[in-house]
């Protein structure tokens, strides 16, 4: 909302400071100078983004002493490297986008970075070391992808989950937001 | 005219770019952590007190159900003997597996040592019905001719896992 606010703001200003030379010139007369300018803009397609799966790490057993992480396959659903320490059961699935946008353009896309996902009682686990979003390996967040000649892309995300020792059991669940800009 | 269409034109041109600059979407990150599995021991696998042959070396072989069968050139004094038992606990429903050792030696503290082996499990894995289970392992002692008297202890280890 504040960005929105700004970009009208400008906006205002630009109408108003094209306007007071014509405004100028007409109240002024013959005596004024005129002048004629030419004003233009590429008007391109909006961004669009559709979250198509969510990111899930599966089903997962702690260790009862030591931590343990599991990391997601951005490259294929129902994959995810279960670490030595624990015992995963159903296999996580990456998270999936379809950008909409126009053609050929590149377009950022911000990492999250960290985030926690709680039980709703009081418990908690990190994710992070978010991947994808363009890169082509399971370890790296471009941050960028150029989309297609149709204007549509899609991209994936993994992301690595830590599990403490004795993690509570339960059903753990948190929101990361990623923001695309052009470029 | 013309000055003002290509001011009006501008000025949509800036207000229809707006929304187009960025766009925001959220995702759900999610996991689900079950109970870890656990195991304790609550009796130890124990072969009874046993006079050895002066001559001969033998064994004595306890069942996972307690059974105990003394070898002949042995003499089994006590009826004390009892199979290792296991409680093991998780998530309800889920399968688990057990691995038992090969073999351990126990020692008397003084030089002396038997070899238990042949570690055999009242089953090879099982269900954690209600979140539990419990099984038994036996094993068998390999006695030597004159073996040294002694308490001879020793520690094996039992994983389980889950299926």
């Amino acid at each position: 909302m504040p960005k929105n606010t700004l970009f009208y703001s400008t906006a205002f200003f630009l109408f108003t400071s094209l306007a007071t030379p014509i405004a100028n010139a007409q109240a002024g007369g013959s005596a004024d100078p005129e002048f004629e300018g030419n004003a233009g803009a590429i008007i391109i397609n909006g961004l669009r983004v559709i979250k198509r799966q969510d990111l899930y790490f599966g089903t997962i057993a702690p260790s009862l002493t030591e931590f343990g992480t599991v990391k997601t396959n951005r490259h294929r659903n129902n994959d995810s490297e279960c670490g030595p320490t624990l015992t995963c059961f159903e296999p996580g699935n990456r998270a999936r986008f379809t950008v909409i946008g126009e053609p050929n353009r590149i377009v950022t896309i911000s990492d999250p970075g960290s985030i926690q996902i709680s039980d709703g009682a009081g418990n908690q686990m990190t994710v992070d070391t978010f991947f994808g979003a363009g890169s082509s390996n399971n370890s790296t967040w471009r941050g960028w992808q150029r989309l297609r000649n149709s204007g549509i892309s899609r991209f994936n995300v993994g992301a690595i989950l830590h599990v403490k020792p004795n993690q509570p059991r339960g059903d753990y669940v948190g929101t990361f937001t990623l923001t695309f800009e052009y470029q | 005219m013309n000055r003002m269409k290509y001011i009006a034109m501008a000025a949509a041109a800036v207000a229809l770019s707006t929304p187009a600059f960025a766009a925001e979407v959220d995702a759900d990150a999610g996991a689900k952590i079950i109970a870890p599995l656990q195991i304790s021991n609550s009796t130890a696998l124990y072969f009874g007190t046993i006079a050895p042959s002066l001559t001969a070396g033998d064994q004595v072989v306890v069942s996972p159900a307690g059974a105990k069968a003394c070898g002949a050139e042995l003499t089994c004094l006590t009826d004390d003997h009892t199979a290792a038992e296991f409680n093991v606990s998780g998530e309800a429903d889920h399968s688990y597996t057990i691995q038992l050792p090969d073999s351990i030696q126990i020692s008397n503290g003084a030089g002396g040592a038997m070899t238990v082996d042949s570690f055999t499990g009242s089953k090879s894995g099982g269900t954690l019905v209600a979140g539990t289970d419990t099984f038994t392992v036996g094993g068998t002692l390999s006695v030597a001719a004159n073996q040294a008297s002694g308490e001879y202890t020793g520690t094996f280890v039992v994983e389980v896992e889950y299926q």
